[in-house]
């Protein structure tokens, strides 16, 4: 069991390393001048030179790539151009909203989701399943920022609209987030019921003579969330993905915000930061879950030990 | 059933033996021909991937409507300055925001542009986005998963730059290609493609993993056929109906990427324009003139939900083991 932690602990590292170099590059061949974007035109011979001493501006890019990784092992991803302060701290500042944001839309689509999942497959084809289904499909096809400005519209006077300062301020931005994590939790819920509902041990159960409620609830279900807990960890991805949308759209100061923020104003070392550490976030939350899986579903650990 | 066909395929060739031996030449030829042409009628036909569609089309409504309403659509956009006399980009003032009426299907926006015509010439767009990347990632991806599933030498390489690629979040990934490159159209599509490969990858790739294992592959291996005549000869044809599954189920994810980079401001440029641009310029207006943000909405909605209806129903037809 260890082993198999630390060797897929071991595996994320190269990756998170090739996460910051793809960055790194492809900002790096972004023209324009950094010190011209963080002082203007007017600046003396003399603080350039000093400016691009210290910021390794005259380096080769593979010493300013180590320099770069170096500090942001220690948490350092530099200073932001435009507002002058460290990019982390401002990171520090924003990532709680975003986590908050994501964690109520997660909540909320597990809710919803995992419940409709249960009665589309228990009652197929029936029109609760087809209306769930429908739901889903639709929160999956239509774009979060439309369905933002609907709900914006239709419940301005209501419901704050834009800003973050209560809880109530969260309560549009995480629907529309989580309706379509919530489509996807549902689909796959039912999916995978299914299929379990066909096994030998549930025609068992039922022989038994248990009441229809427990063998679903009691037998089936906790078989049936195996692949659901692998969606929740891919869903962190697609949650921080849809923040960036749906903080822009609701004005909460976050760090999808501030990445959309750091491209509007150009400014690097903000946009690679909040790029770089919403990555390791997602890449934690899949180690957290595949370690998860393996000590809920002992199978994986033998198979993916070999 | 198969011991039934044995059976039958057995008294066949018995009843070609018995003729051979009675009749003559040429009159044994027909006679076998004949006899051949029944045999072949108890042998179970081999589902091609036509008669699999045929099924779908009978058995899954919604995913035969989508394929209906998706060639609908497609035809209205190709044709677009055929059935709509407004030119998508004309500024008319005077026409300035107008609810839906006859002379405008779906009203106008805040410069008097006629939204009907601008959702048929901005669905050009969103299909090209849709189309385009998807296929571009795809041939990326299949050579790459095909590569890194029979060439061992190169799997840890190249499944490692998938993971890399997949780590990002998707948005962000294409918010940052977009800004590095510059936002043009011919940039999404790069955007895009350089993203979309690895999920294709890692399917092609465990599909390889599984067929050259199989006994096909193991004989033409033991011919001697070369590798990449094997990649692309035997393995690439069998991993086809998930492909066509994968194919139809990522354009639609393209779309609302598009449509998301787009409202980011990184995406289409006005004054072209694309659904995801127009539901994001209605923005201003909504609370006015709401048919500026519905029917763009809409068209989305639509043509990506018709995708991922027959992408389903492709799915369980195609590739039922996908799931």
């Amino acid at each position: 069991m260890l082993k198999y932690i630390i060797k897929r602990i071991l595996v994320t590292i190269p990756v998170l390393i090739g996460v910051v170099f793809l960055i790194f590059v492809m900002l790096s061949v972004v023209p324009g001048d950094p010190l011209t974007v963080m002082m203007g035109e007017k600046v003396k011979v003399d603080v350039i030179e000093r400016l691009s001493q210290s910021m390794h501006l005259n380096d080769p890019w593979y010493v300013r790539f180590a320099w770069y990784l170096w500090d942001a092992i220690h948490g350092d991803f530099g200073t932001s151009y435009k507002l002058m302060r460290s990019v982390s701290s401002l990171i520090a500042n924003a990532f709680p909203k975003t986590l908050m944001l994501a964690v109520t839309a997660a909540l909320l689509s597990w809710a919803i989701g995992i419940p409709a999942g249960i009665i589309s497959a228990v009652r197929k084809n029936s029109l609760a399943d087809h209306l769930f289904m429908g739901f889903a499909l639709c929160g999956v096809s239509i774009p979060a920022f439309s369905v933002g400005m609907i709900l914006q519209n239709i419940f301005n006077g209501i419901l704050p609209v834009s800003g973050f300062s209560s809880p109530r301020h969260l309560i549009l931005p995480a629907l529309v987030l989580g309706w379509n994590a919530a489509g996807t939790i549902a689909r796959l819920t039912r999916s995978s019921l299914l299929e379990v509902l066909e096994d030998d041990y549930i025609r068992t159960a039922r022989a038994k003579g248990l009441a229809p409620v427990s063998v679903i609830l009691g037998h089936a279900l906790k078989n049936s969330l195996l692949p659901v807990i692998t969606m929740m960890a891919i869903q962190i991805s697609s949650l921080l993905s849809g923040a960036v949308i749906t903080e822009t759209l609701f004005s909460i100061p976050g760090v999808g915000r501030l990445a959309v923020d750091a491209i509007n104003s150009r400014d690097m070392p903000l946009l690679q930061g909040t790029v770089i550490f919403t990555t390791a976030v997602i890449i934690a939350g899949n180690l957290a879950a595949d370690i998860l899986y393996s000590v809920a579903d002992p199978r994986i650990r033998v198979e993916g030990g070999k | 059933m198969a011991s039934f066909e044995q059976a039958a395929s057995l008294a066949a060739r018995a009843a070609v033996n018995s003729v051979k031996e009675q009749f003559s030449s040429q009159e044994r030829m027909a006679a076998i021909q004949r006899i051949e042409e029944e045999e072949l009628q108890f042998l179970p036909k081999p589902d091609t991937i036509k008669t699999k569609l045929a099924n779908m089309c009978r058995e899954n409504k919604a995913a035969a409507l989508s394929g209906a309403v998706l060639a609908v659509m497609a035809f209205a956009i190709i044709f677009a300055d055929k059935l709509t006399s407004y030119d998508p980009n004309a500024v008319n003032l005077m026409e300035r925001l107008l609810p839906p009426s006859p002379a405008h299907w779906c009203g106008t926006d805040d410069l008097g542009r006629d939204i009907f015509t601008r959702i048929l010439y901005g669905g050009r767009v969103s299909l090209l986005v849709g189309v385009i990347p998807t296929a571009i990632s795809m041939v990326i991806g299949v050579i790459l998963g095909m590569v890194s599933g029979y060439i061992r030498q190169l799997e840890a390489v190249i499944m490692r730059l998938a993971d890399i690629v997949l780590a990002f979040p998707s948005i962000v990934l294409a918010m940052v290609v977009m800004y590095t490159l510059g936002a043009t159209t011919t940039n999404i599509f790069i955007a895009l493609s350089m993203i979309g490969w690895a999920k294709t990858a890692r399917v092609v790739r465990s599909q390889t993993l599984s067929l050259r294992e199989q006994e096909f592959v193991e004989a033409a291996r033991a011919m001697g056929v070369k590798k990449w005549t094997i990649m692309f000869r035997h393995i690439l044809p069998n991993c086809l109906p998930s492909l066509i599954v994968l194919f139809t189920l990522n354009i639609p994810d393209a779309i609302l990427s598009e449509a998301n980079l787009s409202f980011l401001g990184v995406g289409t440029q006005p004054p072209d324009s694309s659904w995801g641009l127009m539901v994001s310029q209605a923005r201003s207006f909504v609370q006015s003139s709401p048919w500026t943000l519905i029917f763009p909405s809409l068209a989305i909605l639509i043509m990506v939900l018709a995708l991922n209806f027959l992408g389903d129903g492709l799915r369980d037809v195609l590739d039922p083991h996908g799931r």
